[in-house]
């Protein structure tokens, strides 16, 4: 005799689908479930059993071939009917199952008792049961072993339950970001196109190819330059950023030599560093390694720039470039006003300022250090930061020699 | 006569910018706002140069390339590429579409003029 249909069938049918569990592979957690209940109910067959629309499908199954029955000869359709364990003590005494295909026919069930599967939500998914070919009793310990087996399996689907809305806030946070990266790099073209404008009329206008200009004039056009300039530097840091995260950074490596880099840079820093009397001190040992030397250049420029802006008039800045163990090293010293050691790890995020900064009203834009270490990042290589014997900070980048 | 540089370029600003520029330095500037009259401003000036935006109304600037290389008359002229577009893969894209020198925005406008006097065909 087929079951009735629970009350709450179509929600209980929702319930069972949203889990996406039906014709998944075995699990081993459901299996020893499974194996559990044959142990401890003596039973040579145990099945942890989801009643679908028009069948029963076995998720975990011991002592059986079959995975799967139609509900209309289902034991279990008559289980989830109730809140209770279901117990048939000889199938051939009760008529809901004595015609039964599997009483009657393979494999011969003389004996059941099954645990419905209750959701907090209140919906009998299936079963966890047991079955024997031959009559038999069971002990309330058992039926209660049996019972909580079931809570067991229940805690193990709200666990998957919980794992797939985390996929799926999971998957969400991702095109979240994908997002961002898209506005970033959109946001950073279009502000491009009118700095180019910008830059390029008053460049024009500061070689008077305009028109002579006043001294207030010229003044004013240098100061509107030099803004232009720090915009479009906070633009390309912005734009690199976000290509780091969305992974659509090339390097265009080439071999590279280190110290000629640093070089480069002290001169090009040299008339920033003199105009505070500060001392650049170099220490350049020949390193060739394989690498961006834009990109490895504006690492470099990144670093030096922050020593010197950093430091005190009539202080020393040292940069050293050696190698040390197949690793490129650059050491950038000053003896400026250091970072608290708290804030040393985080000082290479986006947009983190050292409190000694904003003390000292020292302005930035907080991406720097986060450009240096996307880029030391992409070379394989490390940034750490540490206090400088003199009170200031040392920086220290390795990269590998080779890729 | 002054060897004509043609800039296709959508923004008026910058267009403005280019011509004085280059006029300063003595070329003649023909202009281009789009893909689509790019093709026959390139034909009826025949310029010495061709300073390209990518992106452009009716199709980028590495369509324009494209299709300058199906005219003998326009195959030759070199093409200097200015884009706001992420450097790295324009400058390579550009280059195997047949640019001849690339350079990011923004720019200083002496560096275009440098690229072009650079690119002028000797005869010009």
């Amino acid at each position: 005799v087929a079951a009735p249909l629970p009350a709450n069938e179509t929600e209980r049918l929702q319930a069972l689908r949203s889990l996406e569990i039906l014709d998944t592979e075995r699990e081993a957690a459901y299996d020893d479930i499974a194996l559990l209940a044959a142990e401890i109910c003596e039973a040579p067959i145990a099945v942890i059993n989801f009643i679908d629309a028009d069948r029963q499908w076995g998720k975990a199954i011991v002592g059986l071939a079959d995975t799967e029955a139609p509900r209309t000869d289902s034991f279990c359709a008559h289980t989830i009917c109730g809140e209770d364990v279901l117990v048939v003590r000889d199938t051939l005494e009760d008529t809901r199952f004595a015609d039964n295909p599997m009483v009657l026919d393979d494999p011969n069930l003389r004996f059941y008792a099954g645990a419905p599967l209750v959701t907090p939500e209140g919906y009998a998914l299936g079963t966890v049961c047991v079955a024997d070919r031959r009559p038999r009793e069971i002990g309330d310990d058992r039926l209660a072993a049996l019972a909580a087996l079931a809570r067991q399996v229940v805690a193990q689907l709200e666990l998957r339950k919980a794992l797939g809305l985390l996929r799926v806030q999971n998957e969400q946070l991702r095109e979240l970001d994908r997002m961002k990266d898209v506005f970033i790099a959109t946001a950073s073209h279009e502000l491009r196109t009118p700095l180019t404008s910008v830059v390029g009329f008053v460049k024009l206008l500061l070689r008077d190819r305009l028109g002579p200009l006043g001294e207030q004039q010229r003044e004013a056009l240098v100061a509107v330059d030099r803004s232009a300039g720090r915009l479009i530097e906070m633009v390309n840091d912005l734009l690199l950023l976000a290509r780091a995260d969305a992974d659509h950074v090339t390097l265009e490596r080439a071999p590279t030599r280190l110290d000629e880099l640093v070089e480069q840079s002290a001169q090009a820093f040299g008339p920033n560093a003199a105009e505070r009397s500060i001392e650049l001190d170099l220490s350049l040992h020949p390193v060739e390694l394989d690498a961006d030397p834009a990109k490895l250049a504006q690492l470099i420029d990144n670093l030096v720039g922050n020593a010197i802006k950093f430091s005190p008039p009539s202080s020393r800045v040292e940069l050293r470039a050696f190698s040390r163990n197949g690793t490129a090293v650059l050491e950038v010293e000053d003896e400026g006003i250091g970072i608290p050691e708290a804030e040393r790890r985080v000082i290479f995020d986006r947009f983190a300022r050292a409190t000694s900064a904003h003390e000292h009203e020292i302005g930035g834009t907080g991406l720097g250090l986060a450009v240096a270490k996307t880029i030391a990042d992409l070379h394989g290589g490390r940034i750490a930061c540490d206090a400088a014997p003199g009170g200031g900070s040392v920086f220290t980048v390795e990269l590998p020699l080779a890729d | 006569m002054p060897p004509k540089i043609l800039v296709i370029d959508d923004d008026p600003d910058i267009r403005r910018l280019v011509q004085l520029e280059l006029t300063g330095a003595g070329y003649e500037v023909a202009f281009a706002h789009d893909a689509v009259s790019a093709m026959t401003v390139a034909r009826k000036e025949q310029p010495a140069v061709v300073v390209l935006d990518i992106g452009l109304p009716g199709g980028d600037g590495y369509l324009v390339m494209e299709r300058f290389r199906q005219f003998p008359a326009l195959e030759t002229i070199p093409v200097v590429v200015v884009t706001a577009r992420e450097r790295v893969e324009a400058r390579a894209k550009s280059l195997a579409a047949g640019a001849r020198a690339f350079l990011p925005k923004p720019f200083d406008p002496s560096e275009l003029r440098a690229l072009v006097d650079e690119l002028l065909p000797p005869e010009a």
